[in-house]
């Protein structure tokens, strides 16, 4: 839609460019200089254009498209692959008929406009002190009335920085509920693609672990760090190896971030009965 | 009947035959002693008078011992009985073949054609007349002979023969002569053998059974729709089945059509080509589309000189209702108001839901073969052609058609199905917005925008990415689908208070036939949620793809999700045309009624907040289905409980529409109506077929026999037992023993015979 307004834009200068402001006789007249002058000028004014309209103005409604949210928080490091999320997004809207922004967008979890943003990232590679009461309780509210979080340990350490502070918080929101883990039939792991097992820049875990509340899992935990294996610097280099499964294992790791995208954008559409024989028959 | 006198001697005193032996042989061997001991008295004279004295004494006292009684008895001689039973249901009434004689008539000629017969029968037995259908009433011969009433509505054979029992048991009833047409109108079910219970029920009767029905050239032509096998309820968009048994008589190589309407309207036909059998079972079936109670008629047409035109036809009432209901969410892309609307139809436990979404389109690269993907093939031709009318509701959020509309398949021929689905069989429709919705999706043009609240133009139609709150219009205000509260102030309120939208599809022309309940607040007011009656269906379009921001940014912002539930509920129970949303609601006591039996009608009226409605004005409009003529135009007005009851008696058979319009202060608020119906419970018509075989089992099981009617000479073709048969009236006894004169007599002998010893010197 935003390229769509900006030709419209352009077409609009163009033609005022043509009639009323320079005038009929002024192009009648006017010299190769004009018209490359001209020429300039429409070529800023395009630049202009899609300098100044909203870079993200081309779809219904700005919180309708899928938005990467990535969560801040006190000590810690709650950006250690700052690269992961724009490849992976490059990846969801080159791969699915998901509309997203490229762009992540961070946000504390005590921050009135989370609400804004149904899926939330946290990732980390260290410890962090607990989270303040008003971030765990608008968390909490935040997951149980349709909010998704995907926790990604960068370290890949059991019981270990990052991941023992996610415990310790995990507990604090949800303290009958302890991380369980995802069974391989969850819908997770079938939501576009078929997986068989959790990937990332490491296994640490095969697994998944979550916390479900009813049918919804608002919880997935990976301790395999797939920020590492999305993160690709801006020449164009991955910047983390993938260990022990080299590349393949990074295509594994970008595909189970769109399924977890999947799965926070269709819940369990993928268990529905409609599924099942076309999936059983593609795993067996 | 007659009297005479019997007399009978007695002998009281010994009554066992043995010891009355015993008595005279002590008498005899007493006289030969005695006769050893005078034997040799002299003269002979002497000696036989003294054998005659003793003599008379043993004699005498074996008199008085054996107590001798003179019984005179009074004796009435009776009649057996015969039991002329006569069939007088209505279906006697029937005239048989090309005859003209009815098969009553044929019973009257009996008794003329054998007169002799039914007069030495009166001589020789106790005659009874009785009349039979489902109960059975004492006649006389006068009255078949001045001709019996045949206004039986049921014949029951089996109940028959058991009333006979209870009035016969123990009397000497040596025959029943029944005349009937044998049309036994019970229906037991399949496990029961009917002939079975008959046979047993005669035997126990013990006497003949001599049976009488029309003979063959009197069956009747006709065309009985005899029975129909149907669920009374069925569920909306199921197919719907009825098992129809058509019986035919006297008609053959007949093409007939039989048909299934709603009101006037066929909705099911086919043709049954007879050939020469009798009985034939048809299937009609048919899927409602709308939930209440309907009126269905099977009918045959009347072919010539059929006997009974009643049975061509029956109605019937099923009532329709919803099981689930059944939505299809087919959604372009995966976003987040397809999330939350899948979560709020996923949670209702009263939606069956079907969804399909859109994970990559066919521009999307791809990067792993199909079977590492889940995805599986979008089954357009099945859920638009066949699975399209098993649903109530189909949703299309942002969904772009166009990719599908392929030379394989014609997606623009599926959008004409959904048209169909909507106005010809009144399924809802919904359109959500988005980037790829409305025009957008290349809708303009193409039979859904036929159905839509808006007109479309490609060229005109645009987005609005701006940032604003749903405001209602003033329809919106009093629309079911956009109460949240049952409060109209609240619910303004409620409305102003929800999180602002994030863009719309701006469409501004409104079809004149549509309802705008909210707008969008940008340039022109573009209509963001607005409902069409389209047909029999419904379309609603909502032009956002952001209200999921009224159910997760309300909670955010420390509201409530549930208004964004509420709507939604709303909305499918509109769509799909909830009943439970009609204002008004009428219901009778019950289906059926007997002529002049009372109906009792009860109309209740709600407000919009769904509780009782005072002071409606109720126009009540009570017509005949078939004839459309009215039986009663009244008014009423709802009391404090926002109800009003009548009652009214009726005596002409048919189904009755009751239909009623409601107003509050001149302004229509709903109407409902329902339908009962008059009818005698008569069952004789159904299958006209006289029913040898029943009497047959009758006869033979009883030991009787069966004839033909016409029949004549009777009495030489059937024999009665006619015993005799006698009553004790009255009896005296006259004692010839206690008397004082046979006492003396002994004293007298005994006395001479001593004094005639003693006088001749003996012992």
């Amino acid at each position: 839609m935003g390229l769509y307004k900006n030709l419209l834009f352009i077409q609009i200068f163009y033609i005022s460019l043509r009639s009323s402001l320079f005038g009929g006789i002024w192009l009648r007249y006017c010299s190769a200089a004009c018209r490359r002058l001209r020429f300039l000028i429409c070529v800023l004014f395009i630049i202009c254009g899609f300098k100044l309209l909203p870079q993200d103005v081309f779809a219904i409604g700005e919180t309708s498209k899928f938005t990467f949210a990535q969560m801040e928080y006190s000590g810690g490091n709650w950006n250690p692959r700052p690269n992961a999320s724009k490849r992976l997004l490059w990846e969801l809207i080159k791969r699915t008929s998901v509309e997203a922004r490229i762009d992540m967008v961070s946000i504390r979890s005590d921050n009135a406009n989370l609400f804004e943003y149904p899926f939330l990232y946290m990732s980390g590679d260290q410890e962090f002190p607990p989270l303040s009461e008003k971030e765990i309780s608008n968390l909490k509210l935040y997951l149980e009335f349709g909010g998704t979080l995907l926790i990604d340990d960068g370290i890949g350490k059991s019981d270990f920085g990052f991941d023992k502070s996610i415990r310790r918080e995990v507990k604090r929101l949800f303290p009958n509920k302890p991380l369980e883990r995802l069974p391989i039939d969850h819908a997770v792991f079938k939501s576009f693609y078929l997986l068989n097992q959790a990937y990332g820049r490491v296994i640490e875990k095969s697994f998944l672990e979550g916390i479900t509340i009813g049918e919804r899992t608002v919880i997935i935990y990976s301790q395999n760090d797939l920020g590492g294996a999305w993160a690709k610097n801006p020449l164009g280099n991955w910047e983390y190896e993938v260990i022990p499964g080299g590349e393949t294992q990074r295509a594994m790791a970008f595909r189970l971030g769109i399924n977890i995208i999947m799965y926070a954008l269709t819940g369990n559409y993928k268990q529905d009965q409609v599924h099942l024989p076309f999936i059983l028959r593609r795993q067996m | 009947m007659e009297n005479f006198t019997q007399w009978n001697l007695t002998f009281p005193g010994i009554e066992n035959t043995g010891l009355r032996l015993l008595v005279i042989f002590c008498a005899i061997a007493a006289l030969y002693l005695s006769w050893l001991s005078i034997k040799a008295i002299y003269p002979i004279p002497k000696r036989l008078l003294l054998l005659g004295l003793r003599f008379a004494a043993a004699v005498l006292i074996v008199i008085l011992l054996f107590q001798p009684q003179l019984e005179q008895k009074e004796v009435l001689r009776l009649k057996n009985k015969v039991v002329c039973l006569l069939d007088n249901s209505k279906s006697m009434a029937l005239k048989g073949g090309d005859t003209g004689i009815s098969r009553f008539q044929l019973v009257n000629n009996f008794f003329k054609d054998n007169a002799s017969f039914i007069e030495e029968l009166h001589n020789n037995f106790d005659v009874d007349y009785i009349s039979f259908s489902d109960i059975i009433r004492e006649i006389s011969y006068g009255d078949i002979e001045r001709g019996l009433s045949l206004d039986g509505e049921n014949t029951d054979i089996a109940q028959t023969l058991k009333l006979l029992k209870k009035r016969y048991e123990n009397k000497p009833v040596k025959g029943y002569f029944i005349f009937s047409d044998g049309a036994d109108t019970v229906e037991l079910p399949s496990s029961v053998n009917k002939l079975n219970i008959i046979s047993n029920l005669a035997k126990d009767l013990s006497a003949p059974f001599f049976t009488f029905s029309p003979a063959g050239n009197m069956d009747v032509r006709d065309i009985a729709i005899s029975n129909i096998s149907y669920d009374s309820f069925t569920f909306v968009r199921s197919s719907w089945k009825a098992d129809v048994e058509v019986k035919v008589f006297g008609y053959r190589d007949l093409k007939l059509p039989i048909t299934l309407k709603q009101g006037n309207d066929i909705i099911s036909s086919k043709v049954l080509d007879i050939g020469d059998q009798g009985e034939f079972h048809i299937d009609l079936s048919f899927t409602p589309y709308t939930t209440g109670t309907f009126l269905y008629t099977v009918s045959i047409p009347v072919q010539s000189q059929e006997a009974i035109t009643e049975n061509n036809q029956i109605s019937f009432l099923v009532k329709v209702v919803r099981d689930k209901i059944r939505v299809m969410h087919v959604c372009g892309r995966p976003s987040w108001d397809e999330r939350f609307l899948r979560r709020v139809l996923k949670s209702d436990p009263n939606i069956d839901l079907i969804s399909f979404f859109i994970l990559r389109t066919p521009t999307d690269v791809s990067d792993a073969r199909n079977e590492e993907l889940s995805l599986i093939p979008f089954p357009v031709d099945e859920l638009f052609t066949q699975a399209l009318n098993s649903f109530d509701l189909v949703i299309f959020q942002n969904f772009d058609y166009r990719p599908y509309d392929t030379s394989f398949f014609r997606f623009s021929h599926y959008l004409n199905n959904i048209q169909r689905f909507v106005t010809e069989q009144g399924g809802g429709f919904m359109m959500v917005g988005g980037d790829i919705s409305f025009s957008q999706g290349g809708y303009d043009g193409t039979a859904i925008e036929e159905i839509l609240p808006f007109d479309l133009t490609a060229e005109r139609d645009t987005i609005d990415v701006s940032r604003h709150k749903a405001i209602l219009t003033n329809d919106g205000l009093k629309h079911p689908v956009t109460a949240l509260d049952d409060n109209a102030e609240r619910n303004t309120a409620l409305w102003k208070e929800l999180p602002e939208l994030d863009g719309c599809n701006v469409t501004t022309q409104l079809k004149p036939d549509a309802t705008s309940l909210a707008i969008y607040p940008v340039h022109e007011n573009p209509s963001l949620i607005a409902v069409r009656d389209i047909g029999l269906g419904r379309c609603m379009v909502i032009a956002t793809d952001s209200l999921w921001r009224w159910n997760f940014l309300s909670v955010g912002k420390g509201g409530s999700n549930r208004y964004y539930i509420k709507f939604w509920q709303n909305a499918i129970k509109w769509l799909i045309k909830d009943p439970t949303l009609n204002p008004i609601r009428i219901g009778v006591n019950k289906e059926t009624f007997l002529p002049h039996e009372e109906v009792q009608i009860k109309i209740e009226a709600l407000g919009r907040n769904y509780q009782p409605l005072e002071d409606v004005q109720l126009d009540i409009d009570i017509v005949n289905e078939f004839s459309g003529k009215s039986i009663l135009v009244t008014n009423g007005i709802t009391d404090h409980d926002g109800q009003y009851r009548f009652t009214i008696k009726h005596d002409k058979e048919g189904y009755y529409i009751v239909k009623v319009t409601a107003k509050k202060e001149g302004e229509e608020i709903g109407q409902d109506y329902t339908i009962f119906r008059v009818a005698w419970v008569n069952k004789e018509f159904k299958d006209p077929s006289i029913r040898r075989d029943i009497l047959v089992v009758l006869a033979e099981a009883s030991g009787g026999k069966y004839f033909d009617l016409p029949v004549k000479s009777i009495e030489e073709k059937l024999s009665l037992e006619n015993p005799s048969i006698t009553k004790l009236v009255g009896k005296r006894q006259v004692s010839m023993w206690d008397k004082w004169y046979i006492f003396v007599t002994i004293l007298a002998v005994v006395s001479l015979e001593w004094w005639i010893r003693k006088r001749s010197g003996l012992s």
